[in-house]
């Protein structure tokens, strides 16, 4: 049984559809990318997941449970957790406090807290303000909140936006690093294709909010649809040489 | 400035609190009233200061729970019970009130909390206008009770209680923690797990409480009330000057913004009579703050200790460097 199965979601925000019967099965220990132009809707999908909208139509099933229309808190507390493409930070909070609040169950957990925070590479600035650390650091910080509720999935949204390929070498091994000590499932929307190409078992491609590929990263880099999403019907210019898609 | 580690604070807070207690014996009874009205309006910057200042939602309706407070009180006094079971059970109307009007007020963000918390306030004031039983535009006599004594410890306890509820719970709980998250980030709390509607109620209604339960002393301590003097919107603009002019968010804010502002306008008040000068010494304030102080007079201290801090650090490399 796969740990998350969307059947059929649609949203409309008024009246523009966003999403449209978009399904996907997340498979229990997978690390499966969710990818697509800018405005696909991928961000609006994981909205609806984690219950800040009320999806119009479809089912979302954790686990076996139908999560759909349940308040956010309640599907956090069911097992997923997710990061913020601009960043949510508790700003005024330290480090500390970011990771410390969101913690499940009463506060007995200073061990783990200490664990995280220096996995994350994070203990010099355990005791300063979010909006304080360097920009690296708060997206580090960011992932490292969202572990801290013991997900059993945990929704990435463009965890390296704004990196360069150092960074973002160093995202992907901390990500593998995630995946073996904490036994979760990711599922990750990334324009990096470094690390999508990388890490990711599956893909769902989207665009204009309907799905236009699912397959392993291989099957989707030889798809029609896809190249077309990313690089258009028409030739490109290289040096001269027309290239076809 | 030197730092002062837990046992100094204990320390100071003993004599403090020795310092309030002795005082009521060793003032004039005309000190005492205007000491007991600071410890009033310290008590609401406090309350209002776990809402707007700790959560982020900036209430221009507060002084309504003070009103009904004061009108429960003198409702129930008129009809013979005693003051300090009224006083009870003003704060329990006033709780219950919150809880009702947090419910629809909670789900909006910002400006419009503001707004409807204020239209909620409003409501209040034409309704106890037009009930027979408040008295109308006529207001309420309460049976007076000359002690001033008693009003001032009466003040005093109740101030001093929302004073250690915000330290304890919202300065140092987990609970507070959360209060603060949904302050930074409200959509991120809820879909970390946080139940922002229940705490969100809770706070208003904690926030409610306070002000309800200083509204019945000031009832019993004024003897009279009316729609003017407890349900006015000036009420609550103070409330929030004062936390504002203090530093919102901390505990020494609310206390420094209402003494600086309460005791301004008494002696204004001292030196000119009764002026409306009081109204422009509030707007001066919210100028001062957001153009100088957003964080607050506190703010002040705060820059004086990291300052000292930053001194201290540069030493230490230095002695190490050298």
């Amino acid at each position: 049984m796969p740990l998350l199965d969307i059947q059929g979601l649609t949203h409309y925000f008024g009246g523009l559809k966003a999403v449209s019967d978009f399904n996907i099965k997340v498979q229990t220990g997978s690390i499966h990318g969710l990818i697509g132009p800018n405005g696909a809707g991928k961000t609006t999908v994981f909205n609806l997941i984690t219950g800040l909208h009320v999806p119009t139509n479809g089912i979302v099933i954790l686990d076996g449970e139908n999560i759909k229309g349940k308040p956010s808190y309640y599907i956090a507390r069911k097992g997923i957790a997710r990061t913020f493409q601009n960043l949510k930070l508790f700003n005024k909070l330290s480090v500390r406090e970011n990771i410390r609040v969101v913690k499940p169950g009463k506060y007995e957990h200073q061990a783990e807290e200490e664990q995280l925070i220096s996995l994350f590479g994070l203990t010099k600035y355990a005791d300063y303000r979010a909006n304080d650390l360097p920009y690296g650091a708060q997206r580090r910080l960011e992932i490292a909140r969202a572990l801290s509720i013991n997900p059993k999935l945990l929704l990435l949204d463009e965890p390296a936006a704004g990196m360069n390929p150092a960074e973002v070498d160093s995202l992907n091994e901390l990500l593998k690093t995630i995946m073996s000590e904490f036994k979760i499932t990711i599922l990750l929307i990334e324009h990096q294709m470094r690390l999508v190409m990388r890490l990711c078992h599956e893909l769902t491609v989207l665009n204009f909010g309907e799905v236009i590929a699912q397959g392993t990263p291989d099957d989707i880099l030889k798809n029609p649809n896809v190249i077309e999403a990313y690089l258009g019907r028409g030739g490109i210019n290289l040096r001269g040489k027309r290239a076809r898609g | 400035m030197p730092q002062l580690n837990a046992k100094g604070k204990i320390a100071g807070l003993v004599v403090l609190g020795i310092l309030l207690i002795v005082l009521p014996f060793t003032v004039s009874s005309f000190w005492l009233r205007i000491i007991t009205g600071a410890l009033m309006w310290v008590g609401l910057a406090t309350s209002w200061n776990m809402l707007a200042g700790y959560m982020g939602y900036v209430s221009f309706g507060h002084g309504a729970f003070f009103g009904v407070g004061a009108y429960v009180t003198a409702i129930l006094m008129g009809q013979g019970f005693p003051f300090l079971l009224a006083l009870l059970l003003a704060g329990l109307v006033t709780a219950a009130l919150a809880a009702v009007i947090g419910q629809p007020t909670l789900r909006l963000q910002g400006a419009y909390f503001a707004i409807a918390t204020w239209a909620f306030a409003e409501g209040m004031r034409q309704l106890v206008l037009v009930l027979s039983f408040t008295g109308g535009a006529n207001g309420m006599r309460v049976q007076g009770f000359l002690n001033e004594n008693f009003f001032y410890f009466v003040m005093l306890s109740v101030t001093v209680i929302s004073v250690v509820v915000t330290y304890f719970l919202f300065q140092k709980a987990l609970f507070g923690l959360k209060v603060r998250a949904i302050r930074e980030e409200e959509t991120a709390s809820q879909a970390l797990g946080i139940n922002t509607t229940t705490i969100k109620v809770q706070v208003f209604i904690l926030s409610a409480l306070f002000p309800g339960m200083l509204g019945g002393v000031y009832a019993f301590w004024i003897t009279y009330i009316h729609p003017e003097s407890v349900l006015t919107p000036l009420i609550a603009d103070q409330m929030v000057v004062m936390a504002l002019l203090g530093g919102l968010g901390t505990i020494l804010g609310p206390i420094v913004g209402a003494l600086v502002l309460f005791l301004g306008n008494r002696m204004l008040w001292l030196m000119y009579g009764d002026t409306s000068f009081y109204l422009v010494l509030l707007g001066l304030a919210i100028a001062l703050v957001i153009l100088f102080l957003p964080d607050g007079l506190v703010s002040l201290l705060r820059k004086r200790k990291d300052r000292a801090k930053i001194k201290d650090e540069s030493n230490l490399i230095k002695e190490t460097a050298g």
